[in-house]
């Protein structure tokens, strides 16, 4: 059990960062996804001695942490708020830790290629385990990876051309 | 810019970005996670060894509005539902559909009374008994002088043979005729009637609705 405990939070220690960001770019929120990826690395512990054969402990982790998002927003979809309605910006990030418009960007794609783009760049995963991970076709993983690049370029280009 | 450029771009606007959460509040959580499903695990285990774990789902009367609900349920009644793990199955589940039917599933040849009396509970007009005839007490409706369509009973496995989940059949309550009860007769192949285990061929009729019949 102890070198159990010692291996898990080596883990814990290595990867939580990178999880981190993935969820964040993923749902926008940095409370909630601090929270899915504390729930996630705690579901790990609870079944580690299986989790720590996985191929991809971290892959695990971040499609439990966005897995139970989807659950947490299928209870609170009655909830949404109103745009314009005292709308306080994205949650979570108004410490100034990410960009703002780059989250803006990002949570304007669509739910699956804001996935495809963070298991790419956060995880360094590449067409085929994104597209396993995911449950869908390499050809779609592509798709979805350069329609958002097509979005994000643009993004940076005006950042660009403002600060210059 | 290329892709590269622009993915090692976004990936340092999350440089700062950095989990908070001790690994020690992490693992205490996940302790509390592991301690709950093996709990869970054995409440199953144990309702399993006592023969008590069988889950139906609560049919609205006829004529009620239809609601779909499965619950589990133990031997205790008013006791709070139980979970079930996934991977143990019940004797037998009863399921209401959205067209009216009710689906019920047997895996195993054990508490055939209580499906009997779930099923007349929930207001179908039913004699399920272990074996392919029907009690003694028992009259055939009309004298066999009778068509039953698949309307009113039909075999989720159109070949007629056992699913691998068991035997699953469809009925349909209301069109079971008035003063008529439906006769299921649940047999196993090779083994002696009513030991526990997988269902094998089934007979149906119509009974006529005697008290000594449905008493029976």
């Amino acid at each position: 059990m102890s070198r159990h405990r010692t291996e898990f939070a080596a883990f814990y220690e290595a990867a939580k960062d990178d999880c981190l960001r993935t969820v964040l770019a993923s749902v926008g929120d940095a409370v909630a996804a601090e929270d899915l990826v504390a729930e996630a690395f705690a579901r790990a512990w609870a079944r580690w001695s299986q989790v720590r054969q996985h191929p991809a402990p971290r892959a695990w982790v971040i499609s439990t942490a966005l897995n139970a998002n989807v659950s947490a927003w299928r209870r609170r979809r009655r909830e949404l708020p109103l745009l314009g309605h005292d709308w306080p910006g994205w949650p979570g990030v108004a410490d100034g830790s990410v960009d703002r418009d780059l989250m803006a960007a990002l949570q304007c794609l669509p739910e699956r290629q804001r996935q495809v783009v963070a298991l790419r760049i956060f995880l360094d995963l590449n067409t085929a385990r994104t597209a396993d991970m995911l449950g869908i076709a390499p050809g779609t993983v592509s798709a979805h990876l350069a329609r958002a690049m097509a979005v994000l370029r643009t993004e940076f280009a005006i950042q660009q051309q403002v600060e210059s | 810019m290329n892709d590269q450029y622009l993915m090692t771009g976004v990936k340092d606007a999350f440089a700062d970005v950095e989990m908070r959460t001790p690994a020690v509040r992490v693992m205490a959580r996940g302790n509390v996670l592991r301690r709950r499903r093996r709990l869970s695990l054995a409440a199953g285990a144990a309702a399993v060894t006592s023969g008590a774990a069988v889950a139906v789902a609560m049919l609205a009367p006829a004529g009620h509005p239809a609601s779909r609900r499965e619950t589990a349920s133990d031997a205790q009644h008013g006791a709070a539902p139980a979970p079930v793990s996934p991977a143990i199955l019940a004797a037998w589940t009863v399921t209401e559909t959205p067209n009216g039917t009710v689906k019920v599933t047997i895996r195993e040849m054990r508490n055939l009374a209580g499906l009997q009396a779930k099923l007349r509970a929930d207001g179908v007009h039913v004699v399920v008994t272990a074996s392919l005839a029907w009690p003694a007490a028992c009259r055939e409706w009309r004298a066999g002088n009778y068509r039953m369509g698949n309307q009113v009973l039909r075999n989720a496995n159109e070949t007629g043979l056992p699913s691998p989940n068991g035997t699953e059949i469809f009925i349909r309550p209301s069109a079971i005729p008035s003063g008529a009860f439906l006769w299921l007769g649940i047999s196993q192949t090779g083994k002696p009637n009513g030991v526990v285990g997988p269902p094998g061929p089934m007979g149906s009729g119509y009974l006529s609705a005697s008290r000594a019949c449905i008493d029976s």
